[in-house]
């Protein structure tokens, strides 16, 4: 049995000071100690970002891939390895701009995979352009100098509309909360959607807030689409917890029988 | 019998000998069940000595045409499966429009009594089902002053490009099968050419009830009856051309499509994983592997998008498990990104281009060999990775084979350039032999994977690092396609990155030493190469054939490995004559140019799809460059 703290890598990681993705490093290795997860057993999958640097970080094997893909990876890993566990991260830009069509067919297909979104609201790697989920009128980005004005997305609605069988909303200042929402998302059979609000203090100093703004509704035994969506299409963004929980048949079915089989005869004249 | 240019007789050569030699040293994965099938020729490359003598004393070439929908393609199918019984060999190609429903449609079936790898130029007979599309193959079926055309009676108004001087004889295919209550009269026509070529009506009806299995008993019954009412018809007016002879082949054989085989090669080498978006006409590599995967406890997952497929497919391979994805051109191209993943996180992928024309959306459904610049030169950065191009139908069973024990052995990206004619012909071919590869993860001969040393990127002498895969104790790290360490830790510097590119350059230098990276047949006193790869290497041995008969020895290769070139072997091939010919199946010329980058004189000649390039053209460059 390891501790928290081992199963950290011991590669330092390159965020900035006060990134809200070191609460979500913690909560991880919180949630591994918590699982008794074997090391050896455990795959983090990421695409592109500041907080797709994470699999580096943590002592479990891991894939960092190209932006956006984080979900076909594991995908294809946990199709191909059922008995591993596997789980997906990345930011709010990899996961929902670049990302966005394999989020909807990843809810839909509920493969037993989690997937841990750091939402920031912006794209910090390359220095602070608006994600799909910056509000319409911030106006920091040389790249849209008058605000995105576009309404953001909401990944949790979108989640829940594609198929997600658990969804769920943490905050990277509440790393025990995160790590129990992590450890019932890995222990949840089928595909498990955890949006984390990780504040970005360099490009979005104004997240500081989220301190204060973020606040508790735990819906964790919602098992009703229709109240779900209700919920989702009310609430502000801050909320945290457990919104969405229903189980139902994970994809593929079941193991298939190997073996030597002919595949030969088929052809024969 | 099909016309083959101006030397007159026509030659036919073996069933490619695609398995003369086993790797040698290069470290895949062989065993010997080859041995007593394939020529014992072993060298530096897979060249066979002596003439092309395999003289066709009975080819025919035989087209269906009609709209799409009318069942051209089934019949030259049934045809197919029915001749092959009577002891035919034959090849079998399929020319349609994008449409499902209307458009244009041509089967063109080439039977001998020996096997049969490529086409011939002409066309002996001609069915006519419809002449309404005809016009839009114009340059596609060439008819001969000696071709014969059967037109149905229905069959409507028949352009005036068709030549004056060729035989037609009218036959009411449709107001027969109409009179059986049947609107089917492809299958009167089945009935006619099959009694023609000496089927019984058992063997007629065994290959309707094969190829319309999911029918009900009174279709099938129907169908019989109008199939031998056709079969009637042949014995009163039997079409005006001496009927071909069967063979008497001893081996089995199997009936199959190149996209069947490359999927049974793919699988049968270990391939346990299949990541599928649908694309023509790489679809059916796709399905087959659908419905046989699951039998060998491998799975198959249709991804929202190639993006998804390629990447899927890497998931996979990193976990350990060989797998592929199969697509074609602008699906390659969308693949692209993440194959350049697979070279820098050393992760096994295989990765099967059925090429189609191009660029964009293109000729879909025709075939080109457009996509070499695109395989070979397409990814991002400085990364050298795998490129193979399968030489025949049944060449895609050994290719697939070779390219998943590759993708394994050195942890890279394995490229295989197969295309619609080779794809989606059809072919009777001996039973292949046992495959002999196999994916295999070379862990043993590597430094052991758990402790506290495990480097996984560790540039070893081979350049192959050892892989631990997820499961493996002790040996947790992150692949990467940021530049890293020895250790896989992130990393910008110079050093390091030198070192991964050097070394994943290196590891590959392994496969110059095989023997698979080219085919060929050499003549005695050639004096010029035919240089091809692909589907072209059976047009220039048939090209061969012809060249022979008009007193003019050529030598053939065709590349099997196009990246990394084995440019010793090539230059040692090239430097047996004086002259070498590059022939390929594009505008630009993509293989020559490659190869005069890398400083061979050659003559060129290429010329896009659909029209497939000819023997006859090929003969007639040869004889333009002997001359002068």
């Amino acid at each position: 049995m390891l501790k928290a703290k081992e199963y950290k890598s011991g590669i330092k990681p390159i965020w900035c000071p006060g990134c809200g993705h070191f609460g979500v490093l913690n909560a991880i290795t919180k949630a591994f100690a918590a699982l008794e997860q074997a090391p050896e057993n455990a795959v983090l999958v990421s695409g592109i970002g500041c907080s797709s640097r994470l699999p580096a970080y943590v002592n479990s094997y891991g894939f960092h891939g190209v932006h956006g893909r984080a979900l076909p990876v594991a995908t294809g890993l946990k199709v191909a390895r059922p008995e591993l566990n596997v789980i997906a991260v990345g930011g709010d830009g990899d996961g929902f701009s670049i990302g966005g069509n394999h989020f909807l067919h990843a809810c839909r297909r509920n493969v037993d995979l989690v997937y841990l979104v750091m939402d920031n609201e912006v794209y910090g790697m390359t220095k602070g352009q608006a994600s799909p989920t910056t509000p319409a009128h911030w106006d920091h980005s040389k790249l849209t100098p008058h605000g995105p004005q576009l309404r953001p997305f909401q990944p949790c609605a979108l989640a829940l509309a594609a198929g997600a069988s658990f969804i769920a909303r943490g905050y990277a200042g509440d790393p025990n909360g995160l790590a129990q929402m992590i450890f019932e998302a890995v222990r949840h059979p089928g595909f498990a959607f955890i949006q984390v609000l990780s504040q970005c203090v360099t490009f979005c100093p104004e997240q500081a807030r989220w301190k204060q703004q973020v606040h508790e509704e735990d819906h964790n035994d919602c098992c009703d689409p229709v109240a779900a969506a209700r919920f989702l299409h009310g609430e502000d963004g801050l909320a945290k917890g457990n919104f969405y929980r229903n189980p139902r048949p994970v994809w593929p079915p079941s193991a298939q029988a190997g073996g030597a089989v002919d595949l030969r005869s088929e052809f024969a004249l | 019998m099909a016309s083959c240019g101006s030397g007159g007789g026509i030659k036919f050569y073996e069933f490619l000998q695609f398995v003369p030699g086993l790797s040698q040293g290069n470290g895949v994965a062989a065993d010997n069940c080859y041995s007593a099938w394939i020529s014992p020729v072993r060298g530096k490359a897979a060249v066979t000595t002596g003439p092309n003598s395999r003289h066709l004393q009975d080819d025919i070439t035989i087209a269906f045409t009609g709209s799409g929908g009318s069942g051209v393609i089934a019949v030259g199918e049934m045809l197919l499966r029915a001749a092959a019984r009577v002891g035919f060999y034959g090849l079998l190609r399929k020319s349609y429009g994008p449409q499902i429903r209307g458009g244009e449609s041509a089967a063109i079936l080439r039977l001998a009594p020996q096997p049969v790898a490529g086409f011939a130029d002409g066309i002996d007979l001609l069915v006519v089902l419809d002449w309404s599309h005809f016009s839009r193959f114009g340059d596609e079926l060439i008819l001969g002053t000696d071709t014969c055309i059967i037109e149905d009676a229905a069959a409507g108004v028949r352009p005036l490009t068709v030549p004056a001087a060729v035989s037609i004889l009218t036959l009411d295919f449709t107001g027969l099968a109409g009179t059986l209550g049947s609107a089917h009269n492809n299958i009167a026509a089945l009935g006619y050419c099959g009694a023609w070529l000496g089927c019984s009506a058992e063997q007629l009806v065994a290959s309707l009830n094969h190829r319309l299995q999911r029918q009900d008993s009174a279709t099938l019954k129907l169908a019989a009856q109008v199939a031998q009412a056709g079969m009637g018809l042949a014995a009163e007016h039997p079409p005006p051309l001496a009927a071909p002879q069967p063979g008497r082949p001893e081996a089995t054989r199997w009936l199959a499509t190149g996209n069947q085989l490359a999927a049974l090669g793919a699988l049968e080498a270990g391939i346990r994983f299949v990541a599928a978006y649908p694309i023509t006409p790489a679809s059916d590599v796709l399905e087959w592997l659908a419905t046989h995967i699951d039998k060998t406890g491998g799975r198959l997952v249709q991804a929202e998008d190639e993006l998804a497929a390629v990447n899927m497919a890497i998931g996979a391979g990193y976990g350990g498990v060989p797998a592929m994805t199969a697509t074609s051109g602008p699906g390659l191209a969308l693949m692209a990104e993440a194959m350049g993943l697979a070279v820098a996180s050393e992760t096994p992928l295989v990765v099967l281009n059925v090429m189609r024309g191009g660029p964009s959306t293109g000729i879909p459904t025709k075939s080109e060999q457009g996509d070499f610049n695109l395989a070979v030169y397409g990814l991002h950065g400085d990364a050298p990775h795998v490129v193979l191009s399968a030489l025949s139908p049944a060449d895609c069973h050994f290719t697939l084979g070779w390219a998943t024990a590759i993708a394994s052995h050195y942890q890279t990206l394995a490229v295989v350039l197969s295309d619609q004619l080779l794809g989606q012909s059809m072919q009777v071919l001996p039973a292949p032999p046992a495959m002999p590869f196999q994916a295999r993860l070379d862990r043993a001969a590597l430094p052991p994977v758990d402790g506290e040393h495990y480097l996984r990127y560790l540039d070893t002498g081979s350049g192959i690092s050892p892989m631990a895969v997820p499961g493996d104790p002790g040996a947790m790290y992150t692949a990467d396609g940021l530049e890293h360490s020895i250790g896989a830790t992130p990393s910008a510097g110079a050093g390091d990155h030198q070192q991964q590119l050097s070394k994943r350059q290196r590891k590959l230098m392994g496969l110059m030493q095989s023997e698979h990276w080219a085919e060929g047949v050499e003549q005695p006193e050639a004096r010029l190469l035919i240089l091809g790869w692909g589907s072209c290497y059976p047009v220039a041995l048939e090209a061969q054939s012809c060249l022979e008969a008009a007193g003019v020895p050529v030598n053939v290769l065709g590349v099997r490995l196009l990246a990394p070139l084995p440019w010793e072997a090539l230059q040692a091939q090239c430097a047996k004559v004086s002259q070498v010919l590059v022939i390929e199946q594009n505008h630009q010329g993509q293989f020559a140019r490659y190869l005069r980058g890398f400083g061979l004189q050659c003559h060129a000649y290429h010329r896009p799809g659909p029209r497939l390039l000819t023997a006859l053209e090929i003969q007639q460059q040869v004889e333009a460059l002997v001359d002068a």
